[in-house]
């Protein structure tokens, strides 16, 4: 894909300042991005490649009275012109209600993040990367384990925003994203495992090692037991443990908490709401993070905010700054979408030990290496059931194989149950990107 | 709305794309979509815009291939073309170039965003919020969430052959939260009809709000559910998701064709309790999965998929129906014109039977009456599904006792639909604003059942 830089830069630019010539605005953005898919998808006899190219840009008008209207159009403006996409965002701000809006930032210089890697453009990288994962499966799986499908998807963006206060900056991302969904057969047994896997560079991707680690995930449930009700002592391997976030990452928006929709109302920041090994950040600013922004959607610095420090509230996602100003956490996930506050990275810190050494120490564990969320309660009450496979470990060693085992427990006494922490932090994409690494908890039981 | 297309740019495109080889087709899609949300009183985040693409794409034994653009000029679509036909990557157009092109797919936008965010719309979301605040003062906050938007595709299969279809959408999605002391709930509603104009006078924007705030005071008074085996009792009002899941699916084309339904070669055979009948129904007049023609243009038709229990038919697209031998139904649905058709239910009916549905519940001694119905998993070739349960309550000797909350149901899709033992008469079309999700697509989606009664399932609940 050729570069959108120069450009796209010049377009948004150029967007902006028809924008300022509407009445009654004050201020304005513009956003286009640019992205080529190409999608595999790979199951028995069935090989299905499509490639799809995306483009669009939006305008935000910002008015004297704090209203704002957002409007967007697909193309560059050949087919849908600009003036037709300002006439509607004129339209739209007059829907919405007055009040204070923050206007757009200035100009800074954003960070580059490392966040591209020309290769993820290349068809022949990708199909090598796909017949090595392949093969890795299939050779492990011992022929107890069969691909059902592999979709693979590597995508390129180039995105530029401008500002009428003066900001304007390009960025340029690839991201490639694997969907495993294995079978595994013995006798009359069947199981089955998904797992998804994303990459902003190729090369930090062992194809062997994830393929490899896959069949051996998808052949554990085969020939495993159950486990009495009661009470155990639970490891949550990194991509399971991000269950966890998936129910808590709602709680951790400011605007929820204030709202009272929110495990962590306005009364409980600076106070204690886990064990003391549970650190939990945002950062958006990791080097080749797959969540990882160098600005976020309205053109302000993004960076790293602690959540929960050593066990203490400190902080929630798209907090103000003590001058009320918006802290650089407003997403666009598409230019169809205003932007708006969520998080980017959003990940349990890492601890100092690895797991094997941690399992080792904590006697019977029951390491889960599947888990799916069943249900939840309310973001206070925080009940929350799942559902897991895995192993059981005396000392670390393995001694029996579990299967389909209903978990029960509460949000908050899991947080505080965190014993603790492994230094294993990977990242996922579970909607939004979640990291973890592996967690040994109590408060977990069987119904 | 409109689309301007040239036919004979059209025939073009499609003889380039596949001389002499493999079915072609030219899909072009045009969509306008607004959204606003109400928080604390205010509208904020107002949005409106329009898309406008193409998709070429050929079709063959095994294979597929699929290029899209987003400013459907000549020049572009006649490269999607040779891309095609040559199965070479795909790569940026001169820009220049493009805007030079004389020939263009064009869209009269026109002024959607008037019809899509009418005047009236601040203050009916206002009402809305005041419903759900005063349906109990445990009530803190109310999220409301407005999305509308209308499509218009064309499909060209060459030889003169022409389809076009005109849908829209409006979804109304409510969230309350209700806060008692150190516990907080939320209730969640979702409304939607097929045109915008119709949405507030169609609905009483008090009564949905009204609904979600009690659906949040519900959860806040609600006890852990026990666990066992026990019989459920499907309301009315839960919208045939259980069917969507269990049977709609394992139906469709694609997961039958690759051997992963538990009723593939299963035409004819009893599959379900003989008081079932399901169809599925794109025709059905203004219902959120209505339509004339389906996304690869074959006419929209009524299909019967289980009658007194025997399976009649599975749901298939253009692909799917060739490699099975059989007619498409009608089902090809993309979520827009950069994906690719997959064979996807529309309206899903399951039809009401003779039973009184209060006799249902007091010929209940103890089980779980389920109201709504959450996500859901299911794995295939066998079936198994996990749901969780939104709105329950306990039965107690053929009363709703209290309401439950953290119950999750297991089991196998084809043992569930034997064990189907009443079927009720009292049959309602859902007036939720249901979608789908299939690899990554969303199209809308209505769903309609009858109260009915599994006589024994697999609950789990949180009660310790």
């Amino acid at each position: 894909m050729k570069d959108v830089g120069v450009a796209g830069a010049q377009f948004v630019s150029s967007a902006v300042r028809s924008a300022l010539s509407r009445p009654r605005t004050v201020a304005a953005d513009a956003y286009y991005k640019k992205s080529l898919y190409r999608r595999w998808r790979i199951s028995a006899g069935d090989r299905v490649r499509s490639q799809a190219q995306e483009s669009g840009f939006a305008i935000r008008l910002f008015r004297g009275d704090g209203r704002v209207g957002h409007a967007f159009a697909s193309g560059s403006g050949a087919s849908i012109p600009v003036d037709t996409v300002l006439d509607a965002a004129s339209y739209v701000a007059e829907r919405c209600t007055p009040g204070v809006a923050s206007l757009p930032p200035g100009q800074w210089e954003p960070p580059d993040l490392d966040l591209f890697d020309p290769a993820v453009d290349q068809v022949p990288a990708m199909d090598g990367l796909l017949l090595r994962l392949e093969t890795a499966i299939l050779e492990e799986g011992g022929g107890e384990v069969t691909l059902e499908s592999m979709v693979a998807v590597a995508g390129i963006s180039q995105f530029a925003l401008a500002t009428s206060a003066g900001f304007s900056a390009e960025c340029k991302t690839s991201l490639a994203t694997f969907f495993l969904h294995l079978r595994a057969r013995r006798g009359s047994e069947v199981s089955f495992h998904r797992e998804v896997i994303a990459v902003r560079h190729l090369s930090t991707l062992d194809a062997d090692r994830v393929g490899r680690r896959a069949a051996r995930r998808a052949r554990l449930p085969l020939g495993a037991g159950s486990l009495q009700a009661g009470s155990m002592r639970i490891a949550f391997e990194p991509q399971t443990a991000c269950v966890f976030l998936e129910h808590l990452a709602p709680s951790l928006e400011a605007s929820a908490a204030r709202r009272g929709g929110s495990a962590f109302p306005p009364g409980k920041m600076g106070g204690r709401v886990a064990s003391s090994a549970v650190g939990l950040v945002d950062d958006p600013c990791l080097r080749r993070g797959i969540g990882s922004l160098p600005f976020d959607g309205e053109g302000r610095p993004t960076r790293r905010s602690m959540l929960i420090d050593q066990g203490i509230l400190g902080s929630l996602v798209g907090a103000r700054n003590d001058s009320k100003e918006p802290v650089g956490a407003a997403l666009r996930r598409s230019f169809t979408d205003p932007p708006r506050p969520g998080p980017s990275n959003l990940h349990f810190a890492r601890g100092e030990r690895s797991p094997a050494n941690i399992v080792a120490d904590y006697g019977s564990v029951f390491r889960v290496t599947a888990a799916t969320l069943l249900g939840r309660g309310g973001p206070a009450s925080g009940e929350i059931v799942l559902s897991a496979s895995g192993e059981l470990l005396e000392s670390g060693e393995p001694v029996g194989q579990v299967r389909d085992v209903t978990l029960v427990g509460r949000m908050d006494e899991l947080l505080a149950g965190v014993l603790e922490v492994g230094n294993d932090l990977q990242f996922h994409l579970r909607g939004t990107v979640l990291g973890s690494p592996t967690l040994v908890l109590d408060g977990m039981w069987i119904p | 709305m409109s689309l301007n297309v040239d036919r004979d740019l059209l025939g073009r495109v499609l003889q380039r794309a596949s001389p002499d080889g493999p079915y072609a087709e030219i899909f072009v899609e045009h969509r306008a979509r607004a959204s606003a949300v109400l928080v604390e009183g205010q509208v904020r985040e107002p949005s409106c815009g329009v898309t406008l693409g193409a998709a070429v794409r050929t079709v063959a034994p095994l294979s597929s291939q699929l290029v899209h653009v987003d400013e459907p000029d000549e020049e572009s679509l006649l490269q999607a073309a040779d891309r095609l036909r040559l199965q070479e990557a795909l790569e940026e157009s001169p820009a220049s170039a493009r805007r030079q092109a004389r020939r263009r797919v064009e869209a009269e936008v026109g002024r959607a965003h008037e019809d899509l965010l009418r005047p009236g719309l601040s203050a009916a979301l206002a009402e809305v919020e005041r419903g759900a605040l005063d349906a109990d003062p445990r009530v803190v906050a109310v999220e409301v969430e407005y999305v509308a938007w209308r499509q218009e595709i064309l499909v060209f299969r060459g030889a003169g052959t022409l389809s076009e279809d005109t849908r829209s959408g409006v979804r109304l999605r409510v969230r309350a939260t209700a806060r008692s002391g150190l516990s907080a709930e939320q209730g969640l509603t979702v409304v939607g009809c097929p045109d915008p104009a119709d949405l507030f006078s169609r609905l009483s924007t008090r009564e949905v709000g009204r609904r979600a705030g009690e659906s949040a005071v519900t959860r806040l008074d609600s006890q852990p559910c026990p666990s066992g085996a026990m019989p459920v009792v499907f309301a009315n009002r839960c919208g045939a998701t259980l069917f969507h899941e269990a049977l709609g699916h394992p139906l469709e084309g694609d997961f039958v064709l690759r051997g992963e339904s538990p009723y593939s070669g299963a035409i004819g055979e009893s599959i379900a309790s003989p008081i079932i009948h399901v169809v599925d129904d794109p025709t059905l007049v203004g219902r959120r999965g209505s339509y004339q023609v389906d996304d690869e243009g074959t006419a929209a038709q009524r299909t019967v998929l289980v009658e007194g229990g025997v399976l009649r038919s599975f749901l298939t697209d253009r692909g799917t129906s060739q490699a099975l031998g059989l007619e498409s139904t009608g089902n090809g649905r993309r979520a827009s014109y950069r994906e690719i058709p997959l064979p996807r239910m529309s309206n899903l009916i399951v039809e009401g039977w003779k039973d009184d549905p209060e006799e249902i519940l007091r010929s209940t001694r103890q089980g779980l009456y389920v109201v709504e119905l959450g996500a859901a998993r299911v794995s295939f070739p066998g079936g198994d599904f996990v749901f969780e349960v939104a709105e329950a309550y306990r039965i107690l000797d053929g009363r709703l006792d209290h309401p439950v909350e953290g119950a999750v149901l297991v089991g196998r899709g084809p043992d569930v639909l034997r064990r189907i033992d009443r079927v009720g008469s009292d049959f309602l079309l859902h007036p939720g604003a249901g979608q789908c999700d299939k690899e990554s697509q969303r199209v809308p989606v209505s769903l309609g059942q009858p109260t009915l009664r599994v006589s024994s399932m697999d609950v789990r609940g949180t009660a310790r």
